[in-house]
């Protein structure tokens, strides 16, 4: 397209000058883009409008920075904002460029818990006082018990439900133990807990991160609206942070309060709990503790052999479900039925078995089993 | 969680057996009735006490690096290990406490890995 040509003060316009400009409005070939003029005061037309007729690539708009660089484009490829691009209903932006603080909380994220949503419960229902309750939630506090509770959830399941009888340090809390595994490579991260809690006593319920070097940080109360609430807390964790990571839901005064839906993530954004397929819950609940000879018709423990004298060896290895973080405690429940032996006893036990052990009292077909409700085998590794 | 030693100040200690099928319940055992594990061979094993329960008389066997109570269990190991010596030969009743405590603290890394000694 040819330059316009300045017209200075008192100088005689010429029609080539004009023409010029016309034709760059019009569009004409080589001189511009044509400009549909549309009325201004209109609500339905927009003020400015500019069109490229050429299909291609239909180059309605540039608007450069003055070191010419790009500021504006708006062609057939969508609008580029110099580093953004919006095409049509898609908004592209250059990888890697969006922080976790611009996420919202319904970006799905993995979430750090074991069981964060309450559904697992192999201890049984409790109420549970200062001990193990739902698989790795600890409650801790005299005034505190817990209990599995079915009517009073969130969502369809189960919900954690706690009964505090006075003020004080009344904890439902799970610790990431910073020897087991990766956990340390959360050092220098920022973490984000929620939990959806219900209670009708305002200024009660709140939730806290720990580490051994910044220690407690604490998020907001629940109001006591008597409605479940996204509760939320973010904090850092140190470098150089040692035993746990402890997230925490307080119960400060006493109160009756429903904890449910619980997730812990990376970085300062929280997320909405999000459920883990229930082969995965219970996977990682195995690694801990699990059960093994719960009852009757399934999960029979059984060995037996045929001594050929007394105070023969009766031996049985029997595999986790799982393997565990740590090696466990075994212990032995209830009183098993034996035919020509005395009860078994654990011999040895590591993370992935244990070898039961039971001496025969005389020759003949001996034997030991576990086929009723209270007789089985716990395991339980707390790292 | 297991039958633990809940009070080791007072003997008969204090235990606790806090998932015990129908609830909790606590009592006092005789620290001379938990026992280790006997190998093949019938010596004892080093690396795993039993503790039973008084009241409904479930064993828990527990291993050096704490299993499911990990400050308890070692604790306990560490306390028999200075009253009784170890099974190993290693140390002898009559030993320093201090050397019982390396003892047991080896036991706990070689099983667990260090990091997992909670006994500050």
């Amino acid at each position: 397209m040819s330059p316009f040509a300045r017209v200075n003060p008192g100088d005689l316009i010429q029609a080539q000058n004009l023409n010029q400009v016309v034709g760059s409005l019009n569009g004409t070939s080589g001189q511009g883009v044509p400009i549909t003029q549309t009325s201004v005061n209109d609500a339905t037309n927009y003020a400015l409008s500019v069109q490229n007729l050429e299909v291609t690539n239909s180059r309605a708009l540039n608007v450069l920075k003055s070191d010419g660089s790009l500021l504006i484009r708006a062609d057939v490829n969508g609008v580029n904002l110099g580093n953004t691009t919006i095409t049509g209903p898609t908004l592209t932006v250059p990888n890697a460029s969006i922080g976790n603080a611009k996420l919202g909380p319904d970006v799905a994220r993995a979430n750090l818990l074991t069981n964060g949503g309450f559904e697992i419960w192999q201890r049984g229902n409790g109420p549970f006082v200062s001990a193990y309750c739902a698989d790795r939630w600890q409650a801790s506090g005299a005034a505190l018990s817990v209990s599995r509770d079915v009517t009073n959830t969130d969502t369809p399941g189960s919900c954690a439900a706690a009964t505090v009888t006075a003020s004080g340090s009344n904890l439902l809390f799970q610790a990431l133990s910073l020897n087991e595994g990766s956990w340390a490579n959360l050092y220098g991260k920022t973490l984000s807990f929620s939990a959806r809690v219900r209670t009708s006593t305002a200024n009660a319920v709140r939730l806290s991160i720990y580490d051994s070097v910044n220690n407690l940080r604490y998020g907001s109360y629940h109001t006591g609206s008597g409605a479940y609430q996204t509760l939320t807390v973010t904090a850092p964790i140190a470098v150089g942070a040692t035993g746990v990571i402890q997230v925490s839901v307080h119960f400060d005064v006493a109160c009756t309060a429903y904890v449910d839906n619980s997730i812990l993530v990376v970085g300062s954004q929280p997320a909405d709990y999000v459920p883990l397929h229930p082969a995965d819950d219970l996977a990682r609940c195995l690694r801990y503790y699990e059960l093994i000879g719960e009852g009757v018709g399934s999960g029979w423990v059984m060995g037996g052999t045929v001594a050929t004298a007394a105070s023969q060896a009766i031996w049985l290895t029997v595999p986790y479900k799982a393997r565990k973080a740590v090696a466990p405690t075994v212990t032995k429940n209830g009183t098993w039925q034996v035919a020509n032996c005395a009860q078994p006893t654990v011999w040895q036990s590591s993370s992935n078995d244990t070898i039961l052990l039971a001496t025969s009292s005389a020759a003949g077909a001996a034997n030991f089993y576990a086929n009723a409700a209270g007789q089985n085998l716990t395991i339980e590794a707390n790292p | 969680m297991s039958v633990y030693v809940t009070d080791f100040s007072i003997s008969p200690w204090s235990v606790n057996h806090d998932d015990a099928p129908g609830g909790a319940h606590e009592g006092t055992v005789d620290p001379a009735t938990i026992v280790h594990t006997t190998n093949m061979d019938g010596s004892e094993n080093h690396d795993f006490l039993i503790v039973v329960c008084p009241v409904c008389q479930a064993a828990s066997t527990h291993p050096v690096g704490g299993g499911a109570q990990p400050q308890s269990v070692q604790q306990m190991f560490l306390t028999h290990a200075q009253d009784n010596g170890c099974p190993c030969g290693q140390i002898a009743a009559s030993d320093p406490n201090g050397l019982a405590e390396s003892h047991v603290r080896l036991q706990v890394n070689r099983m667990d890995g260090p990091g997992r000694w909670a006994l500050g």
